[in-house]
């Protein structure tokens, strides 16, 4: 478990936030772009320095301002990815992904690596050869190579398209619990929060407002549910009785009916985020067919 | 002395003063480009004097730092039992100090250039400063230098001034390409004094185009 604890001050922008990422776990870090979110990942990782507090991770302590202690990154067990990937451009896929493993004996492992984020047969490219979600892929699996206690991702979907976004959600899911890894993930898309957290804490303005499961956190309630689709409002049609909601996730609309009356008790509009969802006794399933 | 003696000395004086500036003026370079002190802006000025100095004043300072009444001329005479001043080791001193700013400048932006990202997954990969210098900045600012040694190389061979004031005129010792010219127009043997220019900006040119060159190809693959 990682406790964290840190106070730092920049001219007018107070940060103070104190909570624990669980075991094992994938913990958003969610909030709107200038809250801190970035700045607390940088922290913990030792690249940037606290003016007070504490992170310690287990019984190893990595920072404590009393004690004057105060690990660099390369004496902390971490691996960072980063928005922009910071793939190094003159080194191979091959070599990016070993360049955090010290021990020879394990770098026959890299093939395996490799193939576990889809990117067999590329050990040999150089980055400016890849795509962008290549790119993160391989930005993941170098950080998880040296086998790190704790992985921190700064918001690493938010410079890819939505197409690849959605690919590598479920990519990043698995090869996550795979290496059984505790994970601090930066975003502030709610969608990611939903498709990859355990659990969330939300930051605003450089304080902690909330934090809980994902359906705790942002829904205020459990849902009974089955199917839940996250999206984004964007049309209400009312009449006196009943409104329709257009919701669209990815490139695909949902239409649903609400009372007239929810729509102005939840205070709902265009462009709001929304879960919709769905009892599995109610859905029908269709094969789609095939040309045959 | 022969025809060649003064163009062997000039490459060998380049040549040295070129190695010498590789190894100081990396670390001092990487010290510029990374360090966060604030007398820096001090250390950067002082690198860049010889860019504006006219030559005869940096020999003229260079000459009294190290003559024979100075603290640096005695102790190097007390050692090695001969005079800094208007030997060849005394020209490699005034030549580093002269091409300084030619190799650092570009070394310090070509550091400076590496994207800071880089560093940081670097260490956050457990690898320390050293390592990442070695494994990420050096390979990334190669580019810069070769320009680096490649300009200073060439613009020790240029030099006059620096030389005329430290070195003085001793065929086989001091006298390089550069002074043998001035000798020759002197004593009006302006057919030698051609040849020995022609060779230098030949060679200057041919320099300085492989520079170009290589900076296009850098930019184009990268």
């Amino acid at each position: 478990m990682l406790s964290i604890d840190i106070k730092k001050t920049w001219n007018e922008f107070r940060l103070d936030v104190a909570f624990e990422i669980p075991r094992g776990k994938i913990t958003a870090l969610f909030g709107p772009s200038g809250a801190g979110k970035s700045s607390i990942l940088r922290i913990i990782s030792g690249l940037e320095m606290a003016d007070g507090g504490m992170v310690s991770n287990g019984k190893e302590v990595w920072f404590d301002n009393t004690k004057e202690i105060h690990l660099p990154p390369q004496k902390r067990s971490i691996g960072f990815v980063f928005q922009y990937f910071a793939l190094f451009p003159h080194l191979t896929v091959e070599r990016n992904v070993a360049y955090g493993i010290k021990e020879n004996n394990r770098l026959k492992e890299i093939k395996e690596l490799i193939a576990l984020v889809g990117l067999s047969g590329y050990e040999r490219y150089y980055p400016a050869q890849l795509s962008g979600g290549q790119k993160q892929r391989v930005a993941l699996i170098r950080a998880l190579a040296r086998r790190p206690d704790i992985l921190l991702l700064d918001e690493p979907l938010s410079a890819l398209d939505w197409e690849t976004r959605r690919q590598l959600q479920d990519d990043l899911k698995r090869i996550i619990k795979q290496f059984d890894v505790t994970t601090l993930y930066v975003t502030h898309d709610v969608t990611e929060v939903y498709k990859l957290a355990d659990y969330v804490v939300v930051i605003e303005s450089g304080r902690i407002v909330k934090q809980g499961t994902p359906e705790d956190v942002l829904l205020g309630k459990k849902l009974s549910t089955r199917i839940q689709i996250v999206g984004k409002v964007v049309g209400i049609e009312t009449d006196s009785i009943m409104a329709a909601v257009t919701v669209m996730h990815e490139d695909q609309y949902f239409k649903t009916l609400i009372d007239t009356e929810e729509i102005s008790r939840l205070n709902l509009r265009i462009g709001d985020d929304v879960v919709i969802g769905a009892k599995s006794s109610d859905v029908i399933l269709f094969k789609v067919l095939t040309q045959s | 002395m022969t025809f060649t003696t003064p163009l062997l000395l000039s490459l060998k004086l380049s040549s040295v003063t070129m190695v010498l500036l590789f190894i100081v003026g990396i670390p001092l370079a990487y010290w510029l480009a990374f360090s966060r002190i604030r007398w820096k802006f001090l250390v950067e000025s002082v690198v860049a004097l010889p860019l504006v100095l006219p030559p005869t004043v940096l020999g003229f300072y260079v000459l009294l730092a190290v003559g024979g009444n100075s603290f640096i001329g005695q102790k190097y005479e007390a050692v090695f039992n001969k005079t800094l001043a208007f030997s060849f080791q005394g020209l490699i001193l005034g030549s580093f100090l002269y091409s300084l700013p030619f190799a650092v400048q570009p070394f310090q932006t070509s550091f400076a250039g590496v994207d800071k990202k880089l560093l940081e997954a670097s260490w956050s990969l457990g690898r320390s400063h050293l390592y990442t210098f070695f494994s990420v900045v050096l390979p990334l600012s190669r580019q810069g230098i070769i320009t680096g040694c490649v300009l200073s190389f060439a613009h020790t061979l240029g030099e006059f001034g620096v030389v005329l004031m430290l070195g003085g005129n001793i065929p086989g010792i001091t006298k390089v390409a550069s002074i043998a010219i001035y000798d020759e127009v002197q004593s009006l043997n302006y057919g030698t004094a051609n040849i020995y220019s022609a060779i230098l900006l030949t060679f200057s040119f041919i320099i300085l185009a492989l520079v170009y060159f290589i900076n296009r190809r850098f930019i184009r693959t990268l």
